[in-house]
């Protein structure tokens, strides 16, 4: 398959990644000339003693944090997202920070959204339906940080928004900041990424941006996957995950969801699995399908996912079923990856409900293909 | 309702002894530069090619320190202390934060791996910031022992390129300036 | 007459799909180990029904169990439990009434009915002493849950029917027998589904009898006693019914105000037990037999109808800001002739309501304003207009529409009427409970808010006193005995009534295991030991209540149940009320940690193989 030359492409972000990352968003932010941000994170976060170091990060400069407001919930609904969006414009601040991912980073997207248009969120749903520069926004990730989160996509009360307004300004991944707290939520989260980008890589409509962005994330997850999970502790394999996660991103926003990224969202919804869960349960299953259906992998796969040795080493001609061969093990070398979804206990009816979601969520989709993935998953 | 009194607006606070270190290297840094301005062979040429009123602000923004150096009337690197107000900067070199700054001077970061980990602006000519950049290397090397030198250096200088002698001479000479 | 001493053993097994019947029996060994009613209606279903089917298929099953001490004369045991497999729910769920239904199916010989398979044609199923018949209910269907049983009482004492409710599927739709329900988890759903209108017994062939008379006697005695020298039991309950919660609720910040964002209300006193008897020249409407007479009915603007009951006040009323009391009467027939659950019904209703506040539903409901909600409801029941996609319940909405943090419900069950940030234990209680935000599998609110025997807002021994007050409330609705007994048996015996209550207080939220310990709860196990003349003490009835409680969260678990589902809507978890300056919200994480520990389940919430080994139950 043949990446196409015609293409549009985006992606917004500054990023900065390390060591003492957090310490340059007053300059940053300095740039967009804005002093007084408004910050957001969770009580996971907070207690964990993760807000307090960000704070400290920021001494020394001449950034006022307007508020820290600490208790988004795991899901972050309308009436809050409301209220703190007039919580941020009673203290007077001028950009947004969200600490962490998922729910937290959604409703910085969406107090965004209405104090910068002065609408309402829920106007805006769909496609490209923000027009016009956001308040700065930063985002530091934590260890769950999945591609999605840092793309301009924000999903509030289930509602999918996608604009590139939406992105990102300064991405500050910090090794302070990334490391997970248990192999469970690290597996959940290096699968989507995984997941993410390796839809990104397969897709039919991959260009050259979107492929040298998605091979550099498989590249990295490939190589750091399996210990991530088995130490999730580690600084320097979170912060890779954390950067493949981020190099994704710029892919994943670029191009339409994939099956499993669709399916595993909506058995998540339906379920209350993890995300990356579903997805790694239903991931062997597609790549199964692929080959079933007789489509070729690309050969880069192998370059990506095998390495330049093995890649070097192959004819030309084995190079697609190698790099299949190098990803099935990759997967299945992942320690307590969800062994189909009977593992999960998704039922079948509510693996059928799940197609009808996917499927009228991602009309592109095939329903067909969506309904064997799922057959065969279970 | 959100109870805005449960999340108070945080002023940032300060790190007092970041800045005393920083400050007090900035100060040995900015004397260093005088010294080895008047007792170095490559120090002087690169000093030669800067313009004549080049005035070099070495700070951490955004309150400080600062070392400022810059070329006299007679052309002379001399250093004009920490306060900026009052100099025309032609070449700002920032350093984004103190922590940034830290790492720098406490030699876990050299000078080049700063600067592509993007810890540095620079405002002003690029040839020149390069020309301090070298003169900053050239300084660790002489002020430092060779253990401490070699982790704040890009690479720590071969005999060919600096002898023994030409080394200890250098470094004797901006110690006793440095000093007196 | 014929007589059976103790239990008869038997049970009956129906298949709709072909109208045949079988006939078992029950062993020896489950009838010790889940000792009837609840416990044992969950091992027959546990041995029978397939994992991951979906519950309005036709592979569901459910189970009616008429309780061991019904048509003994024990004090208030005219009580019957059914089990299935919940469409709102997708897990376990049972339920328990209080309807003639039960003595009907007794005292036609069976301890057990089981209904499976689906009828070709709407049909009713009528019990006798030989069998089941399947005959056709095409009379009777789109007839409400009144209408039906009228048309069905010649052919048997009791029945249990579903309304048009249950017909189109609503997802919390009721079993109705006389005017009791089987209210929660959607049980007339699953009748719709099986084309089944209602099960119709005839009763009255045998007669019950205890085997150790003796023993019976004495315990019966005892209980009645008891009952009658409580001050709620034969005081509040019995002269105002369950409402007189109302105002204690209300005192205690527990009330759900406007979808639970306050906790009390400076109108509730319109909709109390107290007013609403005052006012509305009300009498007894109960279960029969019974000794605590709750239920009542009362003059509504001329027209007699039932009282509702606290939960539908709390639901349909002040969490709805209705506080008219003939119009929440009226709100209350209307459930009850279409059969619906009114907790449900209420929680879904709130939730469309703030969800048409926030923008993120369309539709004609207000709080405050009874103004559609009749015909909501109706709509409802019938699936149609926005009623259709309202009959999904709450979490299905939330799901759909978003606004998942002010669905109140837990596992897709909508909370019942107290708000747990004021008595964080009832929380932890609602998070586990196996069938969905249960207020009846802990009823800890009683000892936090109403009586001051545990602190509301400490955090330190309430997993202990959850699993507790399970085990022990499970034991009894396998008797089976109404659950207000409770309030006689824990509360009447000479240590507890004769201990000052800051004592009480001290005792149980600092030493809570040995305060727990030390309770006598006797009377339960001799009234079972006196009726089948088996062996029962007050260890045995103990873990026999954690058997049937494990057993029933590995069916669970076996579903997908597991921590993640083990929550609380996020409105309780981080949103403080108005009403409360200290901004309580209920610190979940803590308790459940603890509670998985002293239910010696792993850290992802799941039963131990060597605590299903313990408890002697088999993994499948």
């Amino acid at each position: 398959m043949r990446s196409q030359s015609e293409y549009g492409f985006f992606y917004q972000p500054k990023i900065m990644s390390g060591v003492a990352a957090m310490e340059n968003i007053p300059v940053e932010l300095d740039g967009f000339n804005a002093r007084h941000p408004f910050v957001i994170t969770s009580k996971e976060i907070s207690s964990s003693g993760l807000a307090k170091k960000f704070v400290k990060a920021l001494y020394d400069s001449n950034t006022i944090i307007g508020a820290l407001y600490d208790d988004v919930p795991a899901y972050a609904g309308i009436g809050l997202i409301r209220e703190l969006a007039q919580f941020l414009r009673d203290r007077g601040c001028d950009s947004i920070i969200a600490i962490g991912t998922g729910s937290v980073v959604d409703a910085a997207k969406g107090i965004n959204i209405i104090v910068s248009t002065g609408k309402d969120v829920l106007e805006f749903e769909g496609n490209n339906a923000v027009l016009g520069h956001l308040k700065p926004f930063v985002v530091v990730p934590t260890a769950t940080i999945a591609p999605y989160d840092l793309t301009g996509c924000a999903a509030i009360e289930g509602k999918e928004i996608i604009s590139d307004y939406l992105f990102p300004d300064i991405i500050a991944i910090d090794t302070r900041m990334i490391r997970g707290c248990c192999s469970d939520s690290m597996r959940a989260t290096a699968l989507v990424s995984l997941t993410q980008a390796l839809e990104a890589f397969l897709s039919p409509q991959s260009n050259h941006l979107t492929d040298a962005y998605a091979s550099m994330a498989l590249r990295i997850i490939a190589e750091h996957i399996v210990k991530a999970v088995k130490r999730p502790r580690n600084k320097k394999t979170c912060l890779a995950m954390a950067n493949a996660a981020t190099v994704s991103a710029a892919a994943f926003h670029n191009q339409l969801p994939g099956p499993v990224h669709s399916l595993g969202m909506a058995l998540s919804k339906l379920t209350g699995h993890l995300p990356g869960l579903c997805m790694g349960a239903l991931l062997p299953a597609a790549l199964k399908l692929r080959s079933k259906k007789k489509e070729p992998f690309r050969s880069d796969l192998l370059l990506a996912v095998g390495g330049a040795d093995r890649y070097a080493e192959s004819a030309e001609n084995d190079r697609a079923n190698k790099g299949e061969a190098a990803l099935m093990n990759l997967i299945s070398s992942i320690p307590g990856i969800p062994q189909g979804l009977s593992s999960l206990k998704v039922p079948r009816h509510t693996a059928e409900e799940a197609i009808a979601l996917a499927a009228k969520k991602e009309p592109a989709l095939k329903k067909q293909d969506l309904e064997e993935i799922i057959s065969m998953a279970l | 309702m959100i109870n805005y009194n449960n999340y108070p607006e945080i002023k940032p606070g300060k790190k007092l002894l970041k800045r005393i270190y920083v400050a007090t290297m900035l100060f040995v840094f900015g004397r260093a530069f005088q010294a080895v301005s008047r007792v170095d062979r490559s120090a002087k040429e690169e000093f030669a090619q800067m313009p004549d009123d080049f005035v070099l602000d070495f700070c951490v923004v955004p309150n400080g320190p600062h070392m400022i150096v810059g070329k006299d009337g007679k052309g002379r690197i001399t250093y004009l202390g920490w306060n900026p107000a009052g100099k025309k900067i032609t070449l700002a070199m920032r350093i984004k934060n103190i922590e940034a700054a830290m790492r720098m001077f406490m030699f876990l970061e050299s000078s080049c791996v700063a600067t592509s980990r993007d810890r540095l602006i620079v405002d002003g000519d690029l040839p020149t910031a390069c020309n301090v950049l070298h003169i900053m290397d050239l300084l660790e090397v002489l002020l430092l022992p060779k253990f401490a030198a070699k982790l704040g250096v890009k690479r720590y200088p071969k005999w060919s390129q600096l002898s023994p002698l030409r080394k200890w001479t250098s470094r004797l000479l901006t110690y006793v300036r440095l000093i007196a | 007459m014929q007589e059976i001493a103790g239990t008869s053993n038997k049970i009956l097994e129906v298949d709709l799909a072909t109208g045949s019947f079988t006939v078992g029996e029950i062993s020896e060994k489950d009838r010790r180990d889940y000792l009837g009613g609840k416990g044992l209606g969950l091992k027959l279903l546990y041995d029978r029904l397939k994992v991951g089917i979906d519950p309005l298929s036709e592979e569901n099953m459910i189970a009616f169990m008429p309780g061991v001490l019904m048509g003994t004369g024990a004090p208030c045991s005219g009580r019957f439990e059914a089990i299935t497999k919940s469409p709102l729910t997708g897990i376990m769920v049972t339920a328990s009434c209080g309807g003639p239904f039960g003595m009907a199916l007794k005292t036609s010989g069976w301890d057990a009915l089981i209904i499976k398979g689906k009828a070709k044609k709407p049909s009713y199923l009528y019990i006798d002493s030989k069998g089941a018949q399947l005959r056709d209910a095409n009379k009777l269907w789109g007839k409400d849950t009144q209408e039906t049983q009228t048309l069905l009482e010649k052919e048997g004492s009791g029945a249990v029917a579903i309304g048009p409710a249950g017909e189109n599927l609503v997802r919390f739709a009721n079993l109705c027998s006389g005017h009791r329900f089987l209210g929660r988890g959607g049980m007339g759903a699953v009748f719709g589904s099986k084309n089944l209108k209602a099960v119709v017994a005839k009763g009255g062939e045998y007669k019950i009898v205890p085997v150790n008379k003796k023993k019976f006697e004495k315990a019966r005695k005892n209980l009645n006693a008891y009952i009658n020298r409580n001050s709620i039991t034969s005081g509040a309950y019995r002269n105002f019914g369950t409402n007189a919660n109302v105002n204690l609720s209300n005192a205690a910040w527990i009330l759900p105000v406007r979808n639970f964002t306050g906790g009390s209300h400076g109108e509730a006193h319109k909709i109390s037990g107290e007013t609403i008897a005052e006012k509305f020249n009300t009498k007894y409407h109960t279960c029969k037999p019974c000794s605590i007479l709750c239920g009542h009915k009362g003059q509504f603007a001329g027209k007699e109808r039932s009282v509702p009951e606290y939960e539908t006040t709390g639901l349909m009323g002040s969490n709805l800001e209705i506080f008219d009391p003939v119009a929440l009467a009226e709100l209350n027939e209307i459930c009850t002739r279409m059969g619906m659950d009114t907790i449900s019904t209420g929680g879904t209703l709130a939730w469309a309501m703030e969800a048409t506040e926030k923008g993120l539903f369309k539709s004609n409901l207000k709080f405050g304003s009874t103004e559609n909600v009749a015909q909501t409801l109706k709509d409802i029941a019938y699936m149609r207009g926005i009623g259709k996609e309202l009959a999904m319940g709450s979490r299905w909405l939330s799901k759909k529409y978003g606004g998942e943090d002010f669905a109140m419900h837990v596992k897709g069950l909508e909370l019942a009427a107290y708000d747990p940030r004021g008595c964080i234990g009832h929380g932890l209680s609602y998070a586990v409970a196996n069938r969905g935000a249960c207020h009846l599998s802990t009823s800890l609110f009683t000892l936090e808010s109403y009586f001051g025997m545990a602190s509301p807002n400490a955090k330190r021994g309430k997993a202990t006193m959850v699993k507790f007050f399970e085990n022990v409330y499970a034991a009894m609705n396998s008797l089976h005995i109404c659950h207000f007994t409770a309030f006689a048996v824990f509360l009447e015996p000479p240590l507890v009534k004769l201990t000052p209550v800051p004592m009480l207080k001290l005792m149980v939220q600092n030493l809570t295991p040995v305060a727990l310990a030390v309770m006598d709860i006797s009377l339960w196990p001799e009234l079972w030991s006196g009726v089948t003349g088996k062996r029962l003490g007050m260890l045995g009835f103990k873990k026999i209540g954690e058997r049937i409680h494990v057993l029933e969260r590995y069916m669970n678990t076996r579903e997908g149940i597991s921590k993640k589902d083990d929550t609380l809507p996020v409105r309780l978890l981080s949103e403080p009320r108005k009403c409360d300056h200290t901004g309580k919200v209920v610190p979940l994480e803590w308790m459940l940690k603890r509670y998985y520990k002293v239910r010696k389940f792993d850290k992802n919430g799941i039963p131990t193989d060597r605590l299903l080994k313990r408890l002697g139950i088999e993994k499948k």
